[in-house]
């Protein structure tokens, strides 16, 4: 089974991915913010991927993005997709483009990237 | 510097005389060398140009000219150009050129009198352009308050779309691959309820985006009515009981009854409750105390948060429009609480004011004149 972590300040997105990802065969760590997700990781890096949210308190989704880079150098091939309800220049530069869903999400299109990152993952 | 007028003469000594001459008429006055003195910052800054014709070159016309084009939209100057009257040829060659110029020549003799008046309805339309350039300053800053506000907006409404939407979905996906158990009265409680919790939030941003244009307009109305404010208070903490219990915020009440005054119960509730979300917001895992009491011929409500607090340069700010003392996007909300808050209080005599440590929290205090004829209305 894979694992997701989805990392979602609003309280009421994070319970609908969970349903939704757990619906399709999905297992599910839920974060509040990016600080949660890092100290989960310190214990369990078991991952298949993430969904990140940008605008959250706490750490941002930028934040978390340098933070596990620097926290977890060997994390490197793990596939974050990040979620944003903002214009393009949230998104980080050079941010491949399969790896980023707009607000509000639309359920095909985030269930076919998580599909697409997660078998890629699996043939490197 | 705005009223000042820039004097360009032949000789020193003439400068000087019209200089002395104007500054007993109660003008500033600035003696120029060369017009090339003249850039198009001092330019845009100053009240009015006196130049004498003999003066000037046929370049240094040039060059003036290429100046009056160069300054803002909201910007012409004002230039009194004096001229001797020998020289008609000369004088409609010039005012050729300066077609466009908000330029008027004084033919040479005149009496004081004309020059004065001249200057001062240069002045006078000076001071209209000026004016304009302020307007102009004061709507691009509101334009782009409200663009930025805009933005926001759309944000903070996409949050719970995004809830509704993957709502919809799932469902859709679900009842496709043929699992009967959406129907199920579970499931369908389920999602009657996330539906209804998401269209209050975005009922809410709307009320609050409408609200501020009729704050605006001066078109909020507020209806007047007797009741009890500790009523009140405790009434709205139990409606968000459940947040506050969510947020891991225990909350002390402190409410004293028989606090009754005529205030507009359907606004006084809307502050209450955006005073409870902010402690709620800014300080989960907290204590809150709320307060009711009355104080010389005021009610007064205290909403004490034990949370992050807020830093002296921000506590005022923080009633401003679309202002909110945390940046950079992480809470969430639209920064207009506590604007409308103030807004409403100060329509029905009531004030808003808040003390804060960083670190160790905050203490909103509200307070109502408790007799009618105190309100300024």
């Amino acid at each position: 089974m894979k694992t997701i972590m989805i990392i979602e300040d609003d309280a009421a997105i994070r319970d609908s991915l969970q349903e939704l990802l757990e619906s399709e065969g999905y297992n599910v760590i839920l974060a509040e913010h990016g600080q949660v997700a890092l100290s989960f990781l310190e214990t369990n890096q078991k991952l298949d991927a993430i969904l990140l949210d940008l605008s959250m308190p706490v750490m941002d989704g930028k934040t978390f993005l340098r933070e596990i880079t620097r926290l977890f150098p060997a994390l490197g091939r793990l596939p974050i997709i990040i979620m944003t309800a903002a214009g393009p220049g949230e998104i980080p530069r050079d941010y491949a483009k399969e790896r980023v869903l707009r607000k509000p999400l639309d359920v095909d299109e985030l269930i076919s990237k998580i599909e697409m990152v997660t078998e890629a993952a699996q043939i490197l | 510097m705005k009223e000042t007028i820039l004097i360009l003469a032949p000789f020193g000594r003439d400068a000087e005389l019209s200089s002395s001459l104007l500054n007993k008429e109660g003008f500033n006055t600035k003696i120029l060398k060369s017009i090339n003195e003249v850039t198009l910052e001092s330019l845009q800054a100053t009240g009015a140009l006196l130049l004498t014709e003999e003066a000037l070159t046929p370049q240094d016309f040039i060059n003036l000219e290429k100046k009056l084009i160069e300054q803002d939209t909201w910007s012409d100057i004002p230039i009194i150009l004096l001229i001797s009257n020998k020289e008609q040829t000369r004088a409609h060659k010039v005012l050729n050129r300066f077609s466009k110029g908000n330029i008027t020549l004084l033919e040479r003799p005149f009496g004081l009198i004309t020059l004065v008046t001249t200057i001062n309805v240069a002045l006078r339309s000076r001071r209209r352009q000026y004016q304009v350039r302020d307007l102009l300053e004061q709507q691009e800053i509101s334009l782009r308050a409200r663009d930025e506000f805009l933005s926001i907006a759309s944000h903070e409404l996409k949050t719970p779309i995004t809830t509704l939407k993957l709502q919809v979905q799932m469902r859709k996906r679900f009842i496709k691959k043929g699992d009967t158990s959406v129907y199920s009265p579970d499931k369908v409680n389920a999602l009657i309820e996330t539906t209804e919790h998401q269209m209050a939030r975005i009922e809410r941003l709307v009320d609050d985006m409408l609200d501020i244009s009729r704050i605006e307009n001066g078109k909020l109305k507020l209806q007047f009515e007797q009741f009890d404010l500790g009523e009140l208070v405790t009434k709205t903490f139990y409606s968000l009981a459940d947040e506050f219990k969510n947020a891991k915020c225990p909350v002390e009440l402190d409410i004293k009854e028989g606090i009754v005054g005529r205030w507009d119960k359907y606004r006084i509730e809307q502050a209450i409750i955006n005073l409870f979300t902010n402690a709620i917001k800014y300080g989960s895992n907290c204590n809150v105390k709320i307060t009711v009491k009355d104080e010389s011929n005021s009610a007064v409500l205290m909403v004490k948060d034990e949370g992050m607090g807020i830093a002296p340069d921000d506590q005022s700010r923080i009633f401003q429009r679309f202002e909110r003392a945390v940046k950079g996007g992480n809470i969430s909300g639209l920064g207009l609480g506590l604007f409308i808050t103030k807004e409403i209080l100060e329509l029905q005599g009531g004030k808003i004011s808040v003390k804060s440590k960083i670190g160790e929290g905050s203490t909103f205090i509200v307070k109502l004149p408790l007799h009618e004829e105190r309100r300024n209305l």
